[in-house]
Formats: C-alpha cells, structure tokens, sequence
C-alpha cells in the first residue's frame, strides 16, 4: 500500500506492506519511534496503530533544542 | 489501542509503564504527575511568590500554565510570574518572545523580560562572534547558560521571589547527568536535582523543576493539546551542542529498552544525593568582588567570562 508522511514542511510517499504499523513506518523512514509524536486526521495516535492505505502522517520531532 | 483507564481509542502509548491514554486521561495524569512532583518533593508553600523561568517554548509554558492553576485554585496565595531573558538571538528569541507574550497575554500572566544586551552591553549573537574571533574555543550554548543563570538569579531576588520554577524535563535532567559523567565533573551533577543546590545562601533564590519525571514527548503532546501558542523554534546554536548527542543515544536506548529513561533518573537521583553530601562542605559561599552576586569563588562565572569576552 502507500502512505505518505509530512517530516519538517516536506510531503513524502512510500510504499508500505500491508498490516505494518506507525512504527514499522517510522523505522523504515530512520525515524526513532521515541522521539517523534505522529498524527493523522489532525489525531494523534499511538505507534503500534495499522497504517491505512492513502493516509497522510504528520510526524514531528519533540525536541525543541532550546 | 484502548486507553487503559476508560477504553476509548489511545492516543498515547507509553511503553516505560505499559499505559496507554485517550486525550482526557493523558491530561489528567499528566497534570497528577506534575503536581505530584511539586508535593512530594515539597517545592512550595502556600505563601510563596513564585517566578516561572520562561522561554516561549512548550516546557516553560507547561510549568507556568500549571502553577497558575494551582493559584486559581487556592492552593498558592500568588499568581505566579514569567520571567524571560532575551538572549539576543536573531531568527530564534524573537519569535519564541511573541509566542510568550501572546500566552501570558491569554492567561493574565505578569511577564518580566530582561536581554543580555541591556545587562552585558552586547547580544549573546555578539559574543558568539567575539568568541569565535578570539579562538575561545567556548560553545555559544556555555556562554548562554552562565548569562542565563546568572540573570534569572539576579531578577528573581529584585522581583521578591521565593522560588524560581523552570521547565526542565526528564530529558533535560537526564541529558545534564549523562553530560556531566562524560565529562568527569561529579560536582556540577550535585547542583541537579528536583530542587537545585547543594548549600542554599540567602541570594541564591531556590529552583524548583516540576517537571522533573515527565518525558520530553509527553510535554510536547500536553502543549498540543493545551493549544499552546508555542512554535517550538529551534535555536540556531543548537547543533553545536553535545546535548544533541546524548538526547539521541538516550531515545535510542529507550526505544531498545523500555524505561530506560526513568532508571537513569532513578539511579541519578541516588547518586545527586550523596554527591549533595559530599560537596555541601566544601565551599562557602561569597559574594562576588565585581558584581556581588553568589560565587563558590572571589569572581563570579559571569564576571569571569565578560571579562575575557570584552577585555
């Protein structure tokens, strides 16, 4: 399936097995689960959740490096 | 993924404890651990005047929004104040300033802002370059954090302030123990904990960090769904930090094991404590010969650099 995902301002797409998760997503994209929030729907949801095919997620880096 | 409390679709699973949170109930035990931290650590009383070190980013807002609830709600006789200091960075403060104002402006909340320029003569942009000129070989982040501290003291006192409340997280506190252990320097890790110092002379005015045991990624997820005002800029220096490295090796071990975090801050807190014992009798405090603010030494940090900085 494809998903897209939104990292820093930029719109990606990729294709996704089916039955992965956020996680499985975000590792493949060399993101580390623990340091990011991902939204979809303007919903925030958890990492084990199934990617759906044609979705776009929002993923944003928690740190603010202040 | 249901919510452990009330089996609603989760929006947050936290794999440290096993729990998992709708909206609601990450709030609610979100804000429990935050005012659990202040009560056990018993870091205010109900007539202390408290001032909130704040930024514009999420975590000082968090710990400011928080106190001012607990003012709302009796439990302190003072609303609490912002204090920010503008350090003078182009491209970064400046924004994070507007952020604030329009939040303190939200909230009827005092704010004080202070800049390193109006106190040192130059913006921290300034000495960054002054620094680099000289071959100083002083990280921007160095410079920053002695003028910050330094400012934060000084005008919590004139303001009248019996604590100084930051939003330092469980990230935060981690990375400055891990930090301080690389680098070999067990007495700075003694000034760390809930509740900062290790002797407290009477111009030194107590820091509290509320937010001491709530992660990082929680605080940005409370932020979100507060809809806080708050763009969370990164500041420009922030790659030159080693700070950077640690947070990176501590998510990686966290995400391989599980509550990796808390055991660290677990075992830190151990180790704060006897190195509190340790080095409390090892220094007295004077006041510094130039600017008679609180020094271990006859010259305070911040004279000390201003004067290789500027001379």
């Amino acid at each position: 399936m494809k998903v897209y995902y939104k990292l820093q301002g930029k719109k990606k797409s990729i294709e996704m097995p089916a039955n992965k998760t956020v996680e499985d997503l975000l590792l493949k994209i060399k993101q580390n689960p623990e340091a990011v929030l991902v939204a979809v729907d303007n919903t925030v949801i958890p990492e084990n959740e199934k990617l759906k095919n044609g979705k776009t997620y929002l993923i944003m880096p928690v740190a603010s490096g202040g | 993924m249901k919510c452990t409390i009330c089996k609603k679709p989760a929006i947050i699973n936290l794999r440290y404890s096993k729990d998992a949170y709708c909206q609601q109930h990450f709030i609610s035990t979100f804000d429990k651990k935050v005012i659990d931290t202040i009560n056990k650590n018993k870091m205010l009383q109900y007539n202390d005047k408290v001032g909130v070190g704040v930024s514009g980013g999420k975590d000082s807002m968090i710990t400011l929004f928080i106190l001012n609830r607990l003012h709302k709600k009796g439990k302190l006789k003072h609303k609490p104040i912002g204090i920010a200091i503008d350090e003078g960075i182009k491209g970064y403060r400046d924004k994070s300033l507007v952020d604030l104002r329009k939040f303190c402006k939200e909230y009827d909340i005092e704010l004080h802002e202070f800049s390193i320029k109006d106190e040192f003569g130059k913006t921290l942009d300034d000495f960054v370059k002054i620094s680099d000129k000289k071959k100083m070989a002083l990280k921007p982040c160095s410079i920053c954090g002695v003028f910050r501290r330094y400012m934060l003291n000084k005008y919590s006192r004139e303001l009248k302030l019996d604590k100084l409340a930051t939003g330092h997280n469980l990230d935060d506190e981690i990375q400055s123990f891990m930090i301080n252990l690389f680098r070999g320097d067990a007495a700075r890790s003694a000034r760390l904990g809930p509740i900062t110092g290790v002797i407290r002379p009477k111009d030194f005015v107590l820091r509290i960090k509320p937010l001491y045991f709530t992660p990082e990624k929680e605080s940005f997820l409370y932020s979100m769904i507060r809809k806080f005002p708050t763009h969370n800029y990164v500041c420009p220096y922030a790659h030159t930090a080693f700070r950077n490295e640690v947070r990176e090796s501590m998510d990686q071990l966290e995400y391989k094991y599980p509550g990796t975090k808390f055991s660290t801050v677990k075992s830190s807190l151990r180790f704060i404590e006897i190195a509190k014992d340790a080095y409390s009798g090892l220094k007295e405090i004077n006041n510094c010969k130039l600017c008679g603010e609180p020094t271990s030494k006859k010259t305070c940090k911040t004279c000390e650099l201003i004067e290789k900085l500027i001379n």
